[in-house]
């Protein structure tokens, strides 16, 4: 027994040694969120900036130390557009890989599956680009966005009453849920002013022609149109209407028209069509101009080209995420998917996009858009007054060159 | 009322000479192989791209970039027959397999793509295309005119070749019965890859045109596909005349239903009109593979 004593003691002074010396403790293991997008399909353009928002977000924090000191690990996953996929990804990433929030999406035909997955495994989603009014209409817990229908609806019927002061409209639309019921909404608000409404359409993608389209229009003595509708049908429409000298006065497309593409792809052709947007580089919520050049800066360098809007869509949808994860880790070193849910329905930031504050529903309550007009190869917003920095061309001119 | 059915008319006739082109490779290979190429529209797709970058890059039209786009593609002809000759020869299961093999081509291409030209959507905006020409109450622009009467001058050279020409001969001979075509002395695989070649040529030549009408993403070449497959079902496989006819139809049908009842009916008119004519057809003459 005595014989033993000495061979313990050296184990016991190594021991002790290693408890009172200090000796680092493993590092923390890093926080993993999901990311689910389209990257390839007829979305990936959306998703593509959608998802280098998120990265942006989440390389910045890591830049800066991590979330309470936790590294951020980013899972991306490519729903193709399908959402079938979306909902195989999203159960992968919360089932196998063990991520504390989702964030991401692009179109409501896949974000709604996504939230319904969130909620089942009662992990936080916050969807970059969704307007279905019944995503937050469901009773979901988990799911929130940072945009909203009113935002769209308060512009564009705040410009066609009070800008464009246009009587005979004519508005076309995606038969997307989202694009639907922002139409409908339109329609509504303008005709409770008065408006007379000549056209209303739906649009399923793809027509190769819209002259016949076209023809009814001007038939219809439409003085402006406006466009919820997909963007590559939009460009092709206004490259017809302005090819055929179309006595229209003014065109308003809600979605795409902020994109660098309609300039590119248009050139003098898109002079003076109207469009909405929620940030862009050089239009920023006032207050954020410095947060707004930072991130156009460092996300320029990061990427090699300048940030489109969706791509801010998507920043702001991460950071809301990682801010209610710092939030929750401030009172527990426990993460979980109800932590950060909680934290984020107290959310308040200033953000370039909006100042972000959810509804109980998970709706953003600000969130703004601004009309915006081409004004020669240049974005100028024209509407409303209060963030105005050109003054509006309306009716359009014809294209330069043109009889 | 008159007006906009006028416009309807004209803009959905030009329109439907353009679809007869788009679906003529398509039809011609399908006629004389049995192969129906699910890659159709990625392969138009692939030409159209050709089109914008050499527009892109050096300013060239769509129409000089047919002296690029219809000899590459041509070249793509023969190992082309050559992967589809490697399902096995006609016979029971040759169409599943030749069909898969089609499905997995059209992906890769789609995917090939993706990497290559990203996702953006792309358009060639050559200026004179995009002017409008009133013709009376009717407003054309030069590219859709353009379109439709590089069509029909295509369908009526193709025409010639198949009826005037040994060659044509041979691959009328071969679409109708192979078995017989080769009793006669014709190296069947030989028309078959003459086959490809010349359904690749054809989709040399619309590709470009396809790039200044429509927007341009890799995930389009599906619809081209449909469109080419609703004609040939329509026209018959091979039949030129048919095609046209189908493609008109098709084309003043789509014009009409936007007019009249508006975009979003579209779809569920044109097909049903489809349905209804090759029900008529049906019962009035069987389908019939060559003219």
């Amino acid at each position: 027994m005595n014989a033993r004593r000495p061979q313990r003691l050296p184990t016991i002074i190594f021991l002790s040694a290693c408890l009172f010396t200090g000796r680092p403790a493993p590092a923390a293991e890093p926080i993993r969120i999901g990311e689910v997008v389209p990257l390839t399909g007829p979305l990936a353009a959306h998703g593509r900036a959608v998802h280098e928002g998120i990265h942006y977000a989440v390389e910045e924090v890591n830049g800066r130390g991590g979330v309470q000191r936790r590294r951020v690990l980013l899972l991306s996953r490519d729903d193709e557009g399908r959402p079938e996929r979306a909902i195989t990804f999203a159960e992968e990433l919360i089932g196998r890989q063990g991520v504390v929030a989702l964030v991401g999406g692009y179109a409501d035909s896949l974000v709604g599956p996504l939230s319904t997955v969130a909620e089942r495994y009662r992990i936080p989603f916050v969807a970059a680009a969704s307007l279905d009014r019944r995503l937050t209409q469901q009773g979901h817990r988990y799911f929130f966005r940072v945009s909203h229908l009113k935002g769209y609806v308060e512009s564009t019927v705040g410009f066609v009453l009070q800008a464009a002061k246009a009587r005979r409209v004519a508005i076309l639309f995606s038969t997307t849920p989202g694009a639907s019921q922002l139409a409908e909404l339109q329609r509504t608000a303008l005709e409770a002013a008065g408006v007379d409404v000549v056209l209303f359409e739906g649009f399923t993608s793809g027509l190769a022609d819209f002259s016949p389209f076209l023809a009814r229009l001007e038939q219809s003595q439409t003085e402006l149109v406006i466009s919820n509708t997909f963007f590559a049908d939009q460009l092709l429409m206004v490259r017809q209407l302005r090819a055929r000298q179309s006595p229209i006065r003014g065109f308003l497309g809600t979605f795409g028209m902020e994109f660098p593409d309609v300039i590119r792809d248009l050139g003098p052709m898109s002079e003076h069509l109207l469009g909405t947007t929620g940030w862009e580089p050089g239009i920023t919520l006032p207050g954020t101009e410095a947060a707004s050049s930072d991130f156009v800066e460092g996300f320029s360098k990061r990427f090699g080209h300048e940030p489109v809007p969706l791509a801010m869509h998507g920043y702001t949808a991460a950071v809301a995420v990682l801010e209610a994860m710092r939030q929750a880790l401030a009172t527990s070193d426990t993460l979980t998917g109800e932590r950060i849910r909680e934290a984020l329905t107290s959310i308040d930031l200033t953000l370039p996009l909006e100042r972000l504050r959810f509804t109980p529903t998970g709706d953003p309550r600000d969130y703004h858009r601004v009309i915006i007009q081409i004004q020669q190869g240049r974005h100028r917003v024209v509407y409303p007054p209060g963030r105005a920095t050109g003054r509006l061309r309306y009716p359009m001119l014809p294209v330069e060159g043109r009889p | 009322m008159g007006a906009l059915l006028l416009e309807a008319t004209v803009s959905g006739a030009l329109l439907g000479l353009y679809y007869a082109l788009l679906a003529s490779g398509f039809s011609l290979i399908f006629g004389v192989t049995g192969v129906l190429n699910f890659a159709h529209g990625e392969l138009l797709l692939l030409a159209a791209y050709l089109g914008y970058y050499l527009w892109k890059a050096l300013g060239v039209s769509p129409l000089l970039a047919l002296g690029v786009s219809i000899p590459l593609l041509a070249l793509a002809g023969p190992p082309l027959a050559g992967l589809f000759a490697r399902v096995g020869p006609r016979g029971p299961g040759f169409e599943l397999r030749a069909l898969t093999l089609a499905f997995g081509l059209s992906l890769l291409l789609q995917n090939l793509m993706l990497l290559a030209f990203t996702s953006n959507y792309r358009l060639i905006t050559w200026t004179p295309l995009q002017h409008g020409i009133p013709l009376g109450p009717v407003v054309v622009e030069w590219g859709r005119l353009l379109a439709g009467l590089v069509a029909l001058t295509s369908l009526a050279v193709l025409h010639g070749l198949l009826t005037f020409t040994d060659t044509g001969r041979a691959l009328r001979a071969v679409a109708q019965e192979p078995t017989g075509a080769a009793l006669l002395g014709i190296h069947v695989r030989r028309v078959e890859r003459l086959s490809f070649t010349l359904g690749a040529i054809l989709i040399g030549l619309a590709g470009p045109i396809l790039g200044s009408l429509q927007y341009l993403t890799p995930s389009a070449g599906i619809s081209q596909t449909i469109v080419s497959l609703t004609l040939t079902m329509l026209g018959g496989a091979g039949r030129l005349h048919g095609l046209l006819w189908a493609g008109v139809l098709f084309g003043i049908a789509e014009g009409w239903i936007v007019s009249l009842i508006g975009p979003s009916w579209r779809e569920a008119w044109i097909f049903a009109l489809l349905l209804a004519l090759l029900n008529l057809k049906r019962r009035l003459w069987p389908l019939g593979v060559t003219e």
